[in-house]
């Protein structure tokens, strides 16, 4: 799962968001790290639809402009699970790997 | 312009639907205020994926690979067609005080012979391959040119100093067979869109009657430097279309699995065939001493010949399985093509009663033909058609020559009527002729020089090509 699609599931994880919602949550979550480009994310949401991770909820029109909304489907939960229990595991990895180099007295990555 | 109508604008790049407000909306209130235009990144982002929507099936890699295969498939087949026009503008070879003076520069005091111009393209002497049309030039052998390292070294050194760029070094191979030898030295050059292949050759040991061989350069154009300018526009153009065709298909098939398949199975075969044959036509002729973009223009030109026809057939197919009424332009454009290709005319092929060899041609009419025909009388002696067709043969530039003096054989009409036939007994009593094959049209005077004035010969004629 490529790095934008797995901000854009767990963005619409807990309720269903509009384009520039997903785009404020996912910056917010990732602290700012992740942009979203419009292109990008409509492109990530017409290929995950397709998958039957994410499906439209409703729309709205707030000052002449239209609103989508886009929800998780109980696939796309079971995806981004999934892919939250390979992450957790490689982050797991990595840091017994990191605590043994400490052990052996090669010092820390600096913080 | 705001920036609402610069993002609108740049959305058209998305098919069209709700989408594109959608979009719109979320691009304006990602904007910050001061914002009057989208960034080189918002744009490069939008046009990129854009292009994608278009295609439809948004969880599909393959459709994305079939794209961009079709695209440069399209491109090819759009540069194919862009350059085929243009070479019809191609500038002519070299002919009168041009042409006299470059025979000079090689050969600087001799009689030369050939010359003039040719077509853009012919067949090779065995039909197996397109090559560039060419204008042979040549001197019959004296002792300076039997030398043929040395004088090919000297013509390389003139040519040098008038300006041309001689590549690599003369190559020069001296074979003593067992009955003949043969001593051959070239190198080639190229100056002002022009392709000079030199060849010497000394044959050993020949009949007194016989040539033995001649000093002898080849010219051929290179393609002017603006062709290249409207093949990629041309090609750009098509890849253009063939990307929206794919989106068109792709999109218009996304719920009909059956019809979606043979539009793929035909797209993806003409795809392939389209990349095959241009490879394939480049790749086989492929030649050491040559221009290399040269290949890249045959490769263009393989694709405009029968394959392309292949190739259209299939997009019809593919097109009728989207929908019935696309495949219509592509069917009238391949009908307009088919029947250009097999239509003759019919007044051509009237029918005549010749009395005598046919009167000489328009030269217009025979500019760029390679054929010739030699005339000898009834009454002639087995002894004068041996001398005569020694003669014929004798020439450099003579390729092939067949004997006919039966009027009931093809050629006759072809030789006598234009293709039609001849009437009554007229054929009896018509002279006796060769059917000549010319490397260059400019070398009919040379056969005619050389021929015209043997016992029994009556006419030497430059036929027209057959249509």
């Amino acid at each position: 799962m490529r790095e934008p699609t797995f901000w854009i599931l767990t963005a619409l994880a807990p309720e269903p968001r509009y384009g520039y919602g997903v785009i404020q949550e996912v910056t917010r979550l990732s602290d700012g790290r992740i942009t979203l480009q419009a292109g990008t994310l409509y492109a990530a949401l017409d290929r995950l639809a397709a998958l039957g991770l994410v499906e439209p909820d409703r729309e709205e029109i707030v000052d002449g402009r239209p609103r989508r909304y886009y929800r998780l489907t109980t696939d796309g939960a079971a995806a981004l699970d999934a892919e939250t229990k390979r992450l957790r595991a490689s982050v797991e990895a990595a840091s017994a790997q990191l605590a043994a180099r400490r052990r052996f007295g090669l010092g820390t990555a600096p913080s | 312009m705001n920036l609402e109508r610069r993002y609108s604008y740049l959305l058209r790049v998305h098919p069209p639907g709700p989408r594109r407000a959608e979009m719109l909306a979320t691009l304006l209130e990602c904007a910050p205020p001061e914002r009057v235009r989208p960034t080189g990144r918002e744009i490069f982002n939008i046009i990129g994926y854009g292009l994608r929507a278009r295609l439809g099936r948004p969880a599909s890699t393959a459709i994305v690979v079939l794209a961009v295969l079709a695209s440069l498939a399209a491109g090819l087949l759009g540069a194919a067609v862009a350059a085929r026009v243009g070479w019809h503008y191609a500038p002519a070879l070299p002919s009168g005080a041009a042409s006299q003076e470059l025979g000079a520069t090689v050969f600087p005091g001799k009689r030369v012979w050939g010359g003039g111009d040719a077509e853009t393209f012919v067949e090779s002497g065995d039909g197996e391959q397109t090559i560039y049309g060419f204008a042979d030039y040549w001197v019959k052998h004296d002792d300076t040119t039997r030398d043929v390292l040395a004088y090919a070294e000297g013509a390389r050194d003139r040519l040098a100093a008038a300006g041309w760029d001689v590549h690599g070094d003369v190559t020069h191979e001296s074979e003593a067979g067992s009955e003949s030898s043969i001593d051959t030295a070239g190198f080639w050059a190229t100056r002002d869109g022009l392709v000079l292949t030199y060849t010497g050759v000394l044959w050993g040991e020949r009949a007194p009657w016989d040539s033995d061989g001649a000093a002898s350069f080849q010219l051929t154009r290179s393609a002017p430097p603006w062709l290249a300018t409207v093949a990629v526009a041309g090609g750009l153009l098509t890849a253009a279309f063939g990307w929206l065709l794919v989106g068109w298909a792709s999109r218009r098939t996304e719920d009909d699995p059956a019809r979606a398949g043979v539009a793929a199975t035909a797209g993806w075969t003409a795809v392939l065939l389209t990349l095959l044959s241009a490879l394939l036509g480049g790749l086989w002729n492929i030649q050491a001493d040559r221009p290399g973009d040269e290949v890249l223009w045959l490769g263009l030109r393989a694709l405009t010949g029968v394959p392309g026809a292949m190739i259209l057939g299939l997009i019809v197919v593919a097109l009728a399985a989207v929908r019935l009424r696309a495949a219509l332009p592509p069917i009238a454009v391949l009908t307009c093509l088919i029947a250009a290709a097999c239509w003759h005319a019919p007044a051509v092929l009237a029918s005549c009663a010749p009395s005598g060899p046919p009167a000489d041609p328009a030269p217009a009419d025979v500019a760029h033909s390679r054929v010739a025909r030699v005339y000898i009388t009834q009454s002639s002696t087995d002894e004068q058609r041996n001398y005569a067709q020694a003669a014929i043969s004798r020439v450099w530039g003579t390729i092939s020559y067949s004997f006919h003096h039966d009027p009931t054989d093809d050629e006759y009409r072809w030789a006598y009527c234009d293709g039609g036939d001849l009437t009554g007994d007229s054929g009896m009593t018509v002279p006796y002729f060769w059917e000549i094959g010319l490397s260059s049209p400019g070398v009919f005077p040379a056969l005619a020089d050389e021929v015209a004035h043997m016992p029994g010969v009556v006419a030497v004629r430059h036929g027209e090509e057959y249509r």
